[in-house]
């Protein structure tokens, strides 16, 4: 009797962890693509990490934030399955501001203020000496923990893709 | 073996071994200094994150060969003439070298204060390598607490953490230090073990000590598992260099014995 009382508690405890298997697996991907991160807030259903692209030319952090939406219950992920947001933003840096930069940052969002990053587009943001794209997609978090390494895979193309689209996006903003 | 690109002369990330030990980072800029000096011998080796492995520093002259305008002091009136420079150039590039400067400073600061979470990734990294998934994280910046489990036999690592010196001044006396402790857990299928291991946390509990190597355990009564759990201090600059390059090596053989004693005690406990 024990053993099946442990055992469904283990699954519980497996199911109500999508999460921060995704999150574990999010932060290995990025360490091996020499992207170490530097910044954590992890509560209960909200993780945010931030990533420095260390060696990359072009940006100068990367922050996932990951929300789970469903999935905590059974009964949820039954009927729902595992979704979550995932925010991607990622960030150029420049190393000289000035007003004339002001100027440029109010173009830009005013550009921006009707985007909806929500919906798979890319909003723009400016400030200061930083410049920011942000998208942000529902995924199905069971695609991408749990089935070794082909989720493992699965996983890192899509890390790469949309950081490579948020990349192009800010290359333009890149001074010097 | 492949020899990256030198880094620019005022990129602080040359490191450097000698009879003496590991020192650095180093520009190098610095580096040519220490050696003119003859603090660093050329025998010495260095290495920055990119490099497969440390190489004698005489065996690469143009480590320590500058352009002569950046090792000489600020150039005079007239030698700003000579190199074709229009005044105006050169106090551009004067202040363009301030902000430069600047921002390097700004970068140490950032460094000192987010080493943990990159030591922090590189534990999840690792710990994942050996097939455990993450299953449990709490982090407020300062305080981590993590929770895995092996995806095969379900053993679990928990790691609580907490960073120690996070200012640069303080980092620079003592080191980048952190308390942490790391506990070992298995389920445990005989219910009177669980209880026994409960009644050892209340003896753990009247030890009330912090002090590193003592061994505490823990037990939970709605998953049977019991844990045993260790505190210990570590140099966070032992494992990840100013390059952010971190020596994931190092760290597993660290927590691979760490672990190791734990289960074994566990074991014999409880088993």
């Amino acid at each position: 009797m024990f053993g099946l009382l442990a055992q469904f508690a283990h699954k519980a405890e497996m199911r109500e962890s999508r999460d921060e298997m995704l999150l574990g697996e999010i932060v290995r991907a990025m360490f091996k693509k020499g992207h170490p991160s530097i910044q954590f807030h992890a509560g209960d259903d909200r993780q945010r990490v931030r990533f420095k692209t260390i060696r990359d030319p072009v940006l100068h952090s990367v922050t996932i934030v990951l929300d789970r939406k469903t999935g905590g219950s059974a009964l949820q992920e039954a009927i729902l399955g595992s979704k979550a947001t995932l925010r991607i933003t990622a960030e150029v840096k420049n190393y000289m501001a000035d007003p004339d930069d002001l100027l440029a940052m109010y173009k830009t969002d005013l550009a921006n203020i009707f985007k909806m990053p929500a919906i798979g587009g890319i909003k723009l943001n400016h400030e200061l000496n930083s410049v920011f794209a942000t998208t942000q997609k529902i995924i199905e978090i069971n695609d991408y923990v749990g089935k070794g390494d082909k989720s493992t895979e699965k996983l890192e193309a899509y890390l790469d893709s949309v950081i490579e689209t948020l990349k192009e996006k800010l290359a333009p903003y890149k001074k010097g | 073996m492949s020899t990256p690109d030198l880094p620019g002369p005022d990129s602080v990330v040359v490191h450097v071994h000698g009879a003496g030990g590991q020192t650095g980072p180093f520009s190098r800029r610095q580096l040519k200094l220490r050696v003119d000096s003859g603090e660093t011998k050329p025998s010495d080796h260095y290495w920055f994150d990119g490099m497969d492995d440390w190489i004698a520093i005489k065996t690469t002259p143009a480590l320590l060969e500058l352009p002569e305008e950046e090792v000489a002091p600020a150039p005079t009136p007239a030698a700003t003439s000579d190199s074709g420079l229009s005044e105006d150039d050169r106090l551009d590039g004067v202040f363009g070298s301030l902000v430069k400067k600047s921002w390097e400073y700004h970068a140490d600061h950032a460094f000192a204060g987010h080493i943990d979470e990159v030591f922090l990734g590189a534990i999840i990294t690792s710990t994942l390598d050996t097939g455990c998934n993450l299953i449990d994280i709490t982090s407020d910046g300062t305080h981590h607490y993590l929770r895995f489990e092996h995806a095969s036999d379900q053993s679990r690592v928990i790691v609580r953490f907490t960073h120690l010196t996070p200012g640069l001044a303080t980092a620079r006396v003592l080191g980048q230090k952190a308390d942490m402790v790391v506990g070992y857990g298995e389920r445990v299928q005989n219910f009177s073990k669980v209880w026994s291991a409960i009644k050892a946390e209340y003896k753990s509990g009247l030890l009330n000590s912090n002090e590193p190597g003592t061994i505490s355990v823990d037990g939970d009564m709605s998953s049977q598992y019991v844990y045993c759990q260790v505190p210990l201090y570590l140099t966070i600059d032992d494992y990840v260099k100013r390059s952010y390059h971190v020596d994931t090596a190092l760290l597993r053989e660290h927590l691979d014995g760490t672990l190791h004693a734990l289960r074994k005690y566990l074991r014999g406990r409880f088993q």
